[in-house]
């Protein structure tokens, strides 16, 4: 059963068109991911799924209900967990899911018996009473999908639910998700551009680069769909080289990026000799090459042309800039 | 629906008290009454009576409401989505009307709150400190003062929505002070003198003049407290020269400070209803 249908979604924002024309459904009880760079209409299709924004036009449903016609019943069906944090940090962690249960009409027992769940789902149950200012960004986050859990939503968003934690707390965090969709049945639209996120927790993903839907498959189909093995080799006259591999019948979804050469073989062992053979007979050198199974990280450069690392990349260059800049003073 | 209400305006409240707003007001209104009581009149010593109080501090309250009122609505809306949590407030089964009431409600309490304690203790300290005594005309002060202050209140809710920027939003807020309380005798004036319709043979003003009292809410309370306490009355020169025509009523005074208090309530939901967070 399909409980997220999304008919030609758009919005637009002036000239730009953040998403575009999104055709695409998600299952009951699974967990989908929508991978994107920074930019690409992830957190702007969220908030039309959760009729935070109007589209500009198309139109959804969530679990039969329309997301435009329907918001209020839209809203009773699901849970969010925005990109950007949304606690009161004047309230306390137990405030804050009391005045959430309340907004939902849970009833006195339900709300505390619920309250006590969650907060021991995601391991909060020590620092209820602490005030949010107080809690780390881990617990934030921690709290904010206990917040988003309270009403048992069919569906809960979590748009870039372990950006900017550490690797710890994101695995903790991972394991959260996996729990309370195991256990409680929940089905889960997360977005996120970290791809071992999308690897460890999905079942589906779909590609979203500048608003539109590049892909949308089952993670091992579209590792399949790069080739069976990936082989990168770095070599002189790359462009040369690529343009005679792209005439070899087993070569498929051949990429250049940053002097890397990307492409998918079946049995990739087998074919490396091959491949240095055909280098020598035209005067390229290779100076590395490897074989290893495709990633998401593949399928995303094969469909996109970039790694989602360039992304990140600038992102932490940026970091690293400013941390030099304080501590240059 | 009432539920949802409840719940929105009294986190508003709680938030008020944490933020210390509430106790701050209150202060205010208690000090500005008991000054107005004790140092309001430079021809006598010590505590003055409830009336002549009021009269020394009628001018004073005007802004004074005006302001605190306009503070607490500008940013209900706006400050909520610049500070960001207003995205988790919409994704709620809350309908953005309630959402508007809610504020509205809260933020009301939290004013109305303010007014009578603040008003109130002043009122009784003073109470028994002076023999002659008149709380009914203060309780009718207090009351029209509610009222005014959630007119305005509900006229910086529906500026809180109509911006894209706290900023905007504030500016707009101070504009609005502005108008009602300084600027408004001059362009009315200027009106009067432009149109000339003033018969200076027979001293009296046209009625559309009068009217123009409906269409600003100080004006409109300011002819209340007149109309219903008559130590004010006595102050009032302008109502004493010209007098009020019949059309200046109290029933008429306060439908035109509760349409001034739901016209711009309604207005906030709609625009609410329509904007894109
Ligand atoms: N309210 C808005 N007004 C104008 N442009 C907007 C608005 N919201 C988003 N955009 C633009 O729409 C595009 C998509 O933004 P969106 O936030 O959906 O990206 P995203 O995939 O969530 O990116 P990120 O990974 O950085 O969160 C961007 O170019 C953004 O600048
Ligand atoms: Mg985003």
């Amino acid at each position: 059963m399909d409980i997220i249908i999304t008919y030609g979604l758009t919005k637009k924002f002036g000239d730009l068109t953040a998403v575009n024309n999104l055709s695409f459904n998600v299952k009951k009880g699974e967990i989908f991911g929508f991978l994107g760079p920074n930019g690409a209409g992830k957190t702007t299709t969220i908030k039309m799924l959760t009729t935070l924004l109007n589209p500009t036009s198309g139109t959804a449903t969530i679990a039969g209900f329309d997301i435009i016609k329907q918001r209020d019943e839209v809203r009773k069906n699901i849970g969010v967990v925005f990109q950007e944090p949304a606690l009161d940090v004047e309230l306390t962690g137990k405030e804050n899911l009391e005045y959430h249960a309340r907004m939902y009409g849970l009833s006195r027992d339900k709300r505390k018996k619920r309250i006590n769940d969650v907060l021991e789902l995601v391991n909060l149950w020590d620092k209820r009473d602490v005030l949010v200012k107080n809690y780390s960004g881990g617990m934030k986050r921690r709290l904010e999908i206990a917040r988003g859990l309270m009403h048992y939503p069919v569906v809960l968003f979590l748009d870039e639910p372990t950006l900017g934690l550490d690797a710890q707390t994101r695995r903790a965090i991972w394991a959260y998700i996996k729990k309370m969709n195991k256990e409680e049945g929940t089905t889960i639209f997360l977005t996120t551009h970290y791809m071992e996120e999308a690897e460890y927790l999905c079942n589906r993903v779909g590609i979203i680069d500048y608003g539109k839907l590049l892909v949308i498959d089952d993670i091992s189909n579209l590792k399949n769909s790069v080739g069976k093995d990936v082989i990168t080799l770095s070599c002189t006259d790359a462009d040369r080289f690529v343009k005679i591999l792209e005439n070899e019948k087993w070569v498929e979804k051949i990429k250049r990026h940053e002097g890397l050469v990307t492409f998918g073989v079946e049995k990739g062992d087998e074919k490396i000799p091959e491949i240095i053979e055909i280098a020598r007979k035209q005067d390229i050198k290779i100076k590395s090459i490897s074989v290893r199974k495709p990633t998401l990280d593949d399928v995303f450069l094969s469909y996109t042309g970039r790694t989602i690392r360039d992304e990140e990349g600038q992102v932490s260059s940026k970091g690293r800039l400013s941390l030099r800049f304080r501590g240059g003073r | 629906m009432l539920d949802i209400i409840i719940n929105i305006a009294k986190k508003e409240f709680i938030d008020n008290i944490r933020n210390k707003w509430i106790i701050i007001i209150t202060i205010l209104f208690i000090s500005l009454t008991l000054l107005a009581s004790y140092a309001g009149s430079i021809y006598s010593e010590g505590w003055q009576d409830l009336g002549s109080t009021m009269s020394v501090m009628g001018g004073l309250v005007n802004f004074l409401i005006t302001i605190i009122a306009l503070i607490l609505g500008y940013s209900a809306i706006i400050g909520e989505i610049e500070k960001g949590s207003m995205d988790s407030l919409l994704s709620l089964p809350a309908k953005r009307i309630e959402i508007i009431l809610g504020k509205f409600f809260g933020l009301g309490i939290v004013l109305t709150f303010a007014i009578l304690t603040g008003f109130g203790t002043a009122g009784i300290i003073i109470g028994f400190n002076v023999h002659n005594v008149n709380y009914v005309e203060y309780l009718i002060f207090i009351g029209a003062t509610i009222l005014v202050g959630l007119v305005f209140l509900s006229i910086g809710i529906f500026l809180s929505c109509l911006f894209r920027k706290r900023s905007t939003a504030m500016g707009s807020a101070i504009l609005v002070f502005f108008l009602f309380t300084i600027l408004w005798r001059f362009i009315v004036v200027a009106l009067l003198f432009f149109i000339n319709a003033f018969d200076i043979k027979n001293a009296t003003l046209p009625d559309w003049y009068l009217a123009l009292n409906f269409f600003n809410p100080i004006n409109a309370y300011e002819i209340l407290l007149s109309l219903n306490i008559p130590s004010l009355a006595m102050q009032q020169v302008e109502a004493i020269t010209f007098g009020y025509t019949s059309f200046l009523n109290t029933t008429n005074v306060l439908i035109a400070l509760i349409l001034w208090l739901l016209t711009p309530l309604i207005l906030a939901c709609w625009v609410f209803k329509n904007k894109d967070i």
